[in-house]
């Protein structure tokens, strides 16, 4: 696993070489001067653009001209700032610089970057004679107004969500974290979409090497688009091949800064919703930002039946099929009776009953995430009723399997992680699998499985089963149960900072 | 190289599944019960019951039976008989007939302890007269003969009324060779199924009986109490002397919680200190005395302590006359005297002649609920 790490980063690194290189070779002819000539000027841009419909040139007097992309600009400041100080200024790019009075001001003599600016909502103003243009950075961005976060919400604690905009996400989390440590490093993705990403972490707190790995592994990307963080989760991870998702993928501010503040180096990409949260272990994912919320007794209560939930979820339908296919010696006495009778009339063998079943209940789900809000309830409760009692009385299934397999999927949605809570639905196929073939060996078989694979996956190179393997017994006391916070490190498992430790402990909270 | 390895996994999940006997629940009959009884020449009649469940929503308990030389032989029998194969992965209890018992009970045990499906936890008791009458019997009130006479046992044996004949222990005793069986005996009388009292057995073979009343010292003296229940019938004179000796004084004590033990005095002559210490509540007292005073209480412990001491050397005579040495008395003289040589045959000549003596030390905690 290690030598394989080494000589990917060998690799890498040649690659890096290689890239400066191209990069080179690519920057020179893309040198292009800005013609001083007012219509060589225009026809430069129309011709670098395609001439789109939405480009809008307007000719301020009879050598100052004005270029933009319709939309992408705030008219007002177009308006009553730009278009009135134009008129008032003397004709050269310098004067026009110092003049403007909006926040963002530039001077460009190069043609291709003037125009990523002005795509991402920069005015232009070319004046004839002159192979400078001005570049006032007035872009608006149409975006979705902040709300609540649907996909993990909670009881207590704050309801708002990120959105899709990269600044105002980041504007979000500086209200939350107010400090000069918090960087900020920005990142351009995508050779069509040109996405900017940005990679944030508390200087001091976070680890150095995890923050380089992260910046390393994002540089050596060469992808053609970005659309959403997941892709990114997905192509910089660990083991991209893994059923199990090795970084946290949130849409909440208040988690994001609980992750940032306890060593993690965070993602936010632009256009998506979702914020990158690394090196998160197996563990956190089960873990709710709630749970600092509410008190530590009710916080360890409902963290402990997520954790029995997820045990349910994964054995129960298996231990069921196993049970009845070759153990029936472990079935109690009061449940052989019941459970054989209602056995009786099922034609099949349990192994295919079950898969029928979480087959049915898996289809219900996919079809209430995917209709309409108002028609996806009724579905479900059509759908589960309708389905369920027509397939006891038809005799397709046993009564006390519908139980089960309803309770494994209600306790699938306990994970307050939908990438987690995906994973642990669907691994319960191959288990029921096992279970059918092999009995409790099949089940104890898929065990192993499951573990030597945890136990091998890295995230960001940290243990992914930390802090149980290696064990760390300092960070304990918020793993399973929570403690009352000042018995809780703040750091998290893969986040110690050698650097820190001294310091940290001593900044518990404390009364 | 990963792919090819994983190919060579998967063929080999989907072969060896051919492997593994599906044993499905409704495709199978379940015993419960299982009688074993001895026919003439040696042959053995097996009794079981089988739960069949059928398509209609109901299950039915039927009985088997058949003789075959070996208890083996007539499983197969049984097979032949049912539409379902029968597996005992289910089974709760054996039940030995008193002839077989009487024979011997070696064939059995060994038979149902070398089958792995038979758990080790099952109840082995012994049956008043046949097993298959007491299986093939029509009851009223009983659907299920097996589930039955396994709650039966259980309850007592939870409730410490019944010495625990597990199979696990069963067999230890029988194959411990200082150390021999006490198992309980099940009496069927007309409708109803009850708990007679204690078959004694030498090495493996059943010698005599006790009573159920007499259970309560078996226990006493075999293993601790953690709540008993006793009632004892003193001498009219225990509390005043007024009284004449003749009148019985009842007393009922319970929440008993006893400890006992066994202390080799004398190995020449075979000499056993028994020391039992019984803590207790007392809740009924025929007679109008002042349970709260601590005279009358010790009057009463002492009276109590005193027959039981009776009661208990009259149980430890009965089974030096059958010689069957159910307390495991050579099992702390075997581990008292050093390089004793002893066999199971010494032992069982020594063990009729042992002298026991019974002391009981007992505590009245409280005096019952109402003063």
């Amino acid at each position: 696993m290690f030598n394989k790490k080494k000589q990917d980063k060998e690799k890498n690194e040649n690659k890096d070489q290689e890239n400066k290189e191209q990069q080179q070779n690519e920057e020179k002819p893309k040198h292009e001067p800005i013609s001083p000539d007012k219509n060589q000027f225009l026809l430069d841009v129309k011709q670098k653009l395609h001439s789109p419909s939405d480009f809008i040139v307007r000719f301020v007097s009879d050598n100052m001209t004005l270029v933009y992309v319709d939309n992408l600009v705030d008219n007002k400041m177009l308006n009553e700032i730009i278009l009135t100080q134009l008129h008032e200024v003397e004709e050269i790019p310098e004067a026009i610089h110092l003049k403007l009075s909006i926040p963002e001001v530039d001077v460009v003599n190069e043609l291709n970057k003037f125009i990523g600016d002005m795509l991402q909502g920069a005015a232009i103003v070319h004046v004839n004679g002159y192979d400078q243009v001005v570049v006032a950075k007035i872009s608006a961005y149409q975006s979705r107004g902040l709300s609540a976060p649907e996909n993990e919400s909670q009881v207590i604690g704050s309801q708002v969500g990120f959105n899709e905009n990269l600044s105002t996400n980041i504007s979000l989390i500086r209200r939350y974290i107010t400090n000069p440590n918090l960087c900020n490093e920005k990142f351009v993705l995508g050779k069509q979409t040109k996405t900017s990403l940005s990679v944030l972490y508390i200087h001091g707190i976070a680890i150095e090497e995890y923050i380089n790995t992260v910046k390393q592994r994002i540089t050596d990307l060469e992808i053609e688009d970005l659309i959403d963080s997941s892709v990114l989760a997905e192509l910089i991870d660990d083991n991209s091949r893994s059923i199990f998702p090795q970084m946290l993928l949130t849409e909440r501010p208040d988690r994001f800064c609980d992750g940032l503040l306890s060593g993690k180096i965070g993602i936010i990409v632009n256009g998506s919703s979702m914020g990158i949260l690394c090196p998160y272990s197996f563990i956190e994912f089960f873990q709710s930002r709630e749970d600092q919320n509410l008190r530590w007794p009710i916080a360890s209560f409902i963290r402990l039946l997520r954790f029995f939930a997820i045990l349910i979820s994964i054995f129960l339908t298996p231990i069921y099929v196993a049970s009845l296919t070759f153990h029936y010696e472990v079935i109690p006495q009061p449940l052989l009776v019941p459970l054989s009778e209602s056995r009786a009339i099922v034609p099949f063998p349990p192994i295919i009953e079950a898969l029928i079943l979480e087959l049915i209940i898996e289809l219900l789900r996919e079809a209430g995430a995917k209709l309409p809000t108002k028609v996806g309830q009724t579905i479900g409760i059509v759908g589960g009723i309708v389905i369920g009692t027509a397939a006891v009385e038809a005799g397709i299934t046993s009564n006390i399997l519908i139980i089960i397999v309803a309770l494994g999927a209600l306790s699938s949605f306990t994970t307050p992680n939908y990438m987690m809570g995906n994973v642990i639905r669907i691994i319960r196929f191959p288990i029921i699998l096992l279970a059918g073939f092999w009995g409790y060996y099949g089940v104890m078989i898929a065990v192993c499985i499951l573990f030597i694979h945890l136990l091998r996956l890295t995230t960001l190179g940290a243990p992914y089963m930390a802090p149980f393997y290696p064990p760390r017994f300092k960070q304990w006391p918020n793993s399973i149960i929570r403690f009352p916070i000042t018995f809780i490190q703040r750091q998290a498992v893969n986040s110690r900072n050698k650097k820190n430790d001294s310091e940290q402990s001593g900044k518990k909270v404390s009364k | 190289m990963k792919i090819k390895n994983f190919i060579i996994v998967l063929i080999c999940i989907i072969i060896l599944t051919g492997c593994a006997e599906s044993r499905i629940l409704e495709r199978i009959s379940i015993t419960t019960l299982l009688g074993y009884d001895l026919e003439e020449e040696n042959k053995v009649t097996t009794t079981v019951t089988v739960r069949q469940v059928s398509p209609d929503d109901k299950s039915s308990v039927e009985t088997q039976t058949n003789t075959e030389d070996t208890s083996f032989g007539t499983r197969i029998k049984v097979d032949l008989q049912t539409a379902k194969k029968v597996m005992a992965g289910q089974l709760r209890v054996i039940l030995v007939g008193n002839e077989l018992a009487k024979s011997g009970i070696e064939q059995p045990l060994q038979r149902n302890m070398m089958n792995s499906e038979i758990s080790n936890s099952i109840y082995f008791a012994i049956a008043d007269g046949t097993a298959k009458e007491i299986i093939e019997g029509e009851y009223e009130h009983i659907t299920d003969i097996g589930q039955h006479v396994y709650n039966l046992i259980h309850h007592n044996v939870e409730s410490q009324h019944s010495v625990s004949p597990t199979l696990h222990e069963i067999v230890r005793n029988d194959y411990s060779p200082f150390r021999d069986n006490a198992i309980p005996i099940i009496k069927k009388n007309d409708q109803v199924i009850s708990i007679k009292g204690l078959a004694l057995f030498q090495k493996s073979k059943m010698v005599g009986e006790l009573s159920s009343t007499d259970t309560f010292y078996v226990i006493m003296l075999r293993d601790k109490f953690e709540s008993g229940a006793l009632e004892l019938t003193l001498p009219g004179n225990t509390l005043s002397s007024t009284q004449d000796k003749d009148n019985k004084l009842e007393v009922g004590i319970n929440s008993i919680r006893s400890n006992r033990s066994l202390k080799l005095v004398d190995a020449s002559t075979i000499e056993f200190d028994i020391n039992v210490e019984i803590k207790c509540r007392l809740v009924e007292l025929h007679s109008n005395e002042n349970t709260g005073e601590p005279e009358v209480t010790k009057k009463l412990e002492k009276a109590i302590a005193a027959e039981i001491e009776k009661e208990l050397a009259r149980v430890i005579k009965i089974t030096q006359e059958k010689n069957s040495d159910i307390f495991g008395f050579g099992d702390v003289y075997h581990a008292s005297v050093r390089h004793s040589g002893l066999t199971e045959e010494k032992w069982y000549e020594m063990y009729p002649n042992a002298k026991m003596n019974p002391k009981v030390k007992v505590e009245i905690l409280r005096n019952g609920i109402f003063e």
